[in-house]
């Protein structure tokens, strides 16, 4: 709009004191123009606050995510970071929203003592973090087992169009292109973790599913580019987003956990173990199993795990040795009593079973650990219209 | 439901040049601001044209100061007016905004086209959420085709809407929109369900759905040519529609333009040798009745693409009238919309799934990976002592179950209900 006004002055072929006067005049136009142009689409030329190396900025737009929205009155945000992403290494950042001593001192003279259910104890102040990492798959299998068990949980939903990565309220994870790979293969994964010290949540709500996808793409674009990676066109959601909430109100026939019939365990009714289902897609399938023995912080205690999308199929090589997995059973992979892992063939895709059991569900397996693995893989195998992959002798 | 004109006017997308002469003489008699797109799709860009004049004007008089103000005022307003999304000579979209000329140009051969539509809003009636906007195709004062697009929440214990619905947007001729987008489409009707995310409400609430239904439920069955062109232009409105609403409603996410669809469903004989099996379900065996006999042989046909919400099959002579229909809801939201007729019928199925018989329907839900998924046994014109819902839902569900990889899903029954 501005560049017509531009043009028209300097095409103008009139005496030079009005085209000087046409110029100041043309000139204000454009002012007026850019200024009601900027008021309208709120891009004040002034500095935003911005964190995690810029990929994220305070009041970004106008549907900005939660997190990054207008400071509450009494808190402040501050924001931390490594130094930027590079290939290969391990970057952290972190956005705080933060109570102010001052104003929660006022608030407790007037209250007095601390909110009787224990959400923010007397003298603590209260504080939410986003806390983000860009960094490879952790090489040691049991912390990698950990993190899968933290970030391919039931309360996340995989994006859609395709995207490799999972959104939910408390948890994200991406995984950028082959290209960001570290020297000895390991993907690297853009992860968030919100926390908060109320003592109920063990994770805290970051937003809604579309607000971390929005943190989460910005990161990832971000951190791919400043490590030379990123792909020609910048990840984004198109589609909507599913809902990334667990799934744990129906049992399938014959009591097996999360409907997937031979993922069974003999539980008593004092064993404090509850499944949770989560995508039960045709390229990703999830089951967490929580110990509740802590109502208020239930531990990770078992996962199964199908999954065929590429990249998030990625996360899971060299935690195994990549040995043919012995007589009847399909593709390579290792099935020990509380880690097993399979990749095979199904439908023309390299398709990833998994399952890690704690101490306990392995001894509790109906009829062993290896059995119930088998049984399980066959039976997503079976939904997916694809051949056993398991020996269930 | 546009009962009149269903056979002589059908939407043929050729346009035929017609000598309308004086075009419009008179407005529609209710213009609402949407009712009319104006004729020109290619809306003339109002920016080039200012520019030559306004050239032309510095050169030849003096008051300048005038023509920085309008620059000025232009902007700002054009500025405004874009952000407002109001930009004038701009045809509107229509249906909630949501439909673009183009499209509804696919929809309709030619004719002026009106269209009358309720708010989206909710009415916040108790018997569940809908609006329609209809779009009609009038020529000389007559109306000539209406297509109904409706955004309604699916009403769960209600028997004749589920028998409506299911009939309707589950026959054998709907196939995938595919792409992850939660829908269906055949030549006469589409359906996309709004996610979640979008309507809010808990799991086992039934799904607010857009639809748009077009003439006759199975007009194009003569012609497949037409009725694959008219599928897409279904596929492609209805996505729109979706779209429409999704944004009006300040939603997350868009759904992407359908692309390929499975080919339409075949009429096959259903004595054909090899074709004993109950819907190709192996290990099922198809009753002689089934088949027909003689002249009054029986024709049958199957969802072409299996992979989408649900699937079906049926046989009949005239499927509109005498069909048995055997349809597999793998969705588990939109299984559960028929679920409640599946615990409160006085004749149950029990098993490792429970059932019912609703007259002319039976119903039977199993839990499997994907959580809830109903087989539904339909039959058009019951006569005669047969009842197929009755007799062929156990060995429907045993197979479909099997194939659908459910495992072993064992249904007993029927019983009264104590």
């Amino acid at each position: 709009m501005t560049g017509s006004n531009e043009s028209a002055a300097t095409a103008s072929g009139t005496p030079r004191r009005r085209r000087k006067g046409l110029a100041v005049l043309l000139g204000l136009a454009v002012l007026a123009g850019a200024g009601v142009g900027s008021w309208a689409t709120d891009t004040w030329p002034f500095d935003k606050e911005s964190y995690c190396w810029g990929a994220w900025h305070e009041d970004d737009s106008d549907d900005e995510p939660g997190a990054l929205d207008e400071v509450p009155e009494g808190y402040e945000r501050t924001g931390e970071q490594s130094a930027p992403p590079r290939k290969g290494e391990r970057a952290t950042c972190s956005v705080t929203l933060k109570e102010k001593a001052d104003s929660a001192d006022s608030a407790d003279s007037t209250t007095g003592t601390g909110d009787e259910y224990g959400d923010s104890p007397a003298g603590d102040l209260h504080e939410d973090r986003i806390t983000a990492e860009v960094a490879p798959v952790r090489r040691g299998k049991g912390a990698r087992a950990a993190w899968l068990s933290d970030f391919l949980g039931a309360q996340s939903a995989p994006l859609p169009d395709g995207l490799p990565g999972l959104v939910g309220r408390g948890r994200a994870a991406f995984v950028l292109p082959e290209k960001c790979d570290a020297a000895d293969g390991r993907p690297t994964v853009v992860t968030l973790e919100g926390s908060s010290d109320t003592a109920m949540s063990s994770a805290a709500s970051m937003g809604s599913e579309a607000d971390v996808a929005d943190l989460l793409l910005s990161l990832a674009n971000h951190a791919a580019e400043q490590a030379g990676c990123a792909p020609g066109e910048p990840f984004e959601v198109t589609s909507p987003l599913a809902e990334a909430t667990a799934d744990d109100s129906l049992a399938a026939q014959g009591s097996s956990l999360c409907r997937i019939p031979g993922f069974r365990f003999r539980l008593g009714k004092d064993d404090h173990y509850r499944a949770h289902v989560g995508a039960v897609r045709d390229d990703l399938q999830v089951c967490s199993v929580a110990d509740r023995t802590d109502v208020r912080a239930p531990t990770p205690a078992g996962q199964f795990v199908m999954v065929s999308r590429p990249r998030l199929a990625a996360l899971f090589t060299g935690l195994a040795e990549d040995s043919a997995s012995g007589k009847g059973w399909r593709g390579r992979g290792e099935v020990g009593e509380e880690r097993a892992l399979l990749t095979a063939d199904c439908g023309g895709r390299p398709t990833v079973f998994f399952m890690q059991l704690d101490g306990f569900l392995s001894a509790h397996a109906e009829p062993g650990p290896r059995q119930v693995f088998a049984a399980t893989a066959n039976s997503v195998a079976d939904r997916l219209g694809c051949r056993a992959v398991a020996s269930t002798s | 439901m546009s009962e009149e004109e269903r056979n002589d006017a059908a939407p043929a997308p050729t346009p035929d040049a017609e000598p309308e002469s004086a075009p419009e003489p008179e407005p529609a008699p209710d213009p609402a601001p949407e009712s009319k797109s104006a004729p020109g799709p290619k809306s003339a860009a109002p920016a080039p044209g200012p520019v030559g004049r306004v050239r032309r004007f510095f050169r030849g008089k003096p008051g300048v100061a005038v023509v920085g103000a309008v620059v000025g005022a232009l902007l700002a307003g054009g500025t405004m007016a874009w952000r407002a999304g109001e930009l004038p000579f701009v045809p509107r979209d229509l249906c909630w905004g949501s439909l673009s000329p183009d499209t509804v140009d696919r929809l309709f051969s030619d004719g002026e086209i009106r269209t009358r539509e309720l708010s989206l809003r909710s009415t916040g009636e108790e018997d569940g959420y809908s609006t329609e906007c209809r779009l009609q195709r009038w020529e000389d004062d007559e109306l000539k085709w209406q297509i109904s697009a409706r955004v309604r929440q699916l009403e769960q214990f209600n028997g004749r809407g589920a028998r409506e619905w299911t009939r309707e947007f589950l026959s054998p001729a709907m196939v995938p929109l595919g792409d992850g987008i939660p829908g269906m489409v055949s030549g006469t009707r589409a359906w996309v369900a709004l996610p979640q995310s979008c309507t809010g409400g808990g799991r086992d609430d039934p799904p607010t759905v857009v639809s748009l239904s077009s003439g006759s439920l199975d007009a194009y069955e003569s012609d497949p040519g037409e009725a694959r062109t008219y599928r897409k232009v279904l596929a492609d409105a209805v996505v729109e529609l979706t779209n429409g609403v999704l944004a009006s409603r300040e939603c997350q996410g868009s759904y992407p333009k359908p692309g390929k669809l499975a080919p339409l469903p075949e009429r096959r004989d259903a004595d054909t040798p090899g074709a004993d099996e109950l819907c190709g379900l192996k290990g099922t065996r198809l009753p002689a009745r089934m088949k027909g006999e003689g002249d009054f042989g029986k024709s049958m046909r199957v969802t072409t693409d299996i992979t989408g919400p649900a699937h079906s099959c049926e046989y009949g002579r005239n499927f509109d009238l005498d069909a048995t229909r055997f349809t597999t809801i793998e969705d588990p939201r939109l299984a559960g919309f028929v679920e409640p007729l599946a615990y409160s019928s006085p004749v149950r199925f029990r098993g490792d799934g429970f059932g019912g018989v609703f007259g002319d329907m039976s119903v039977y839900v199993a839990t499997c990976q994907t959580g809830h998924v109903a087989f539904l046994v339909q039959q058009e014109d019951l006569v005669g002592k047969h009842a197929p819902m009755i007799e062929l839902l156990p060995a429907y569900v045993a197979a479909e179950a099997k194939r659908i990889g459910c495992g072993k899903v064992r249904v007993t029954g029927p019983e009264r209900a104590s």
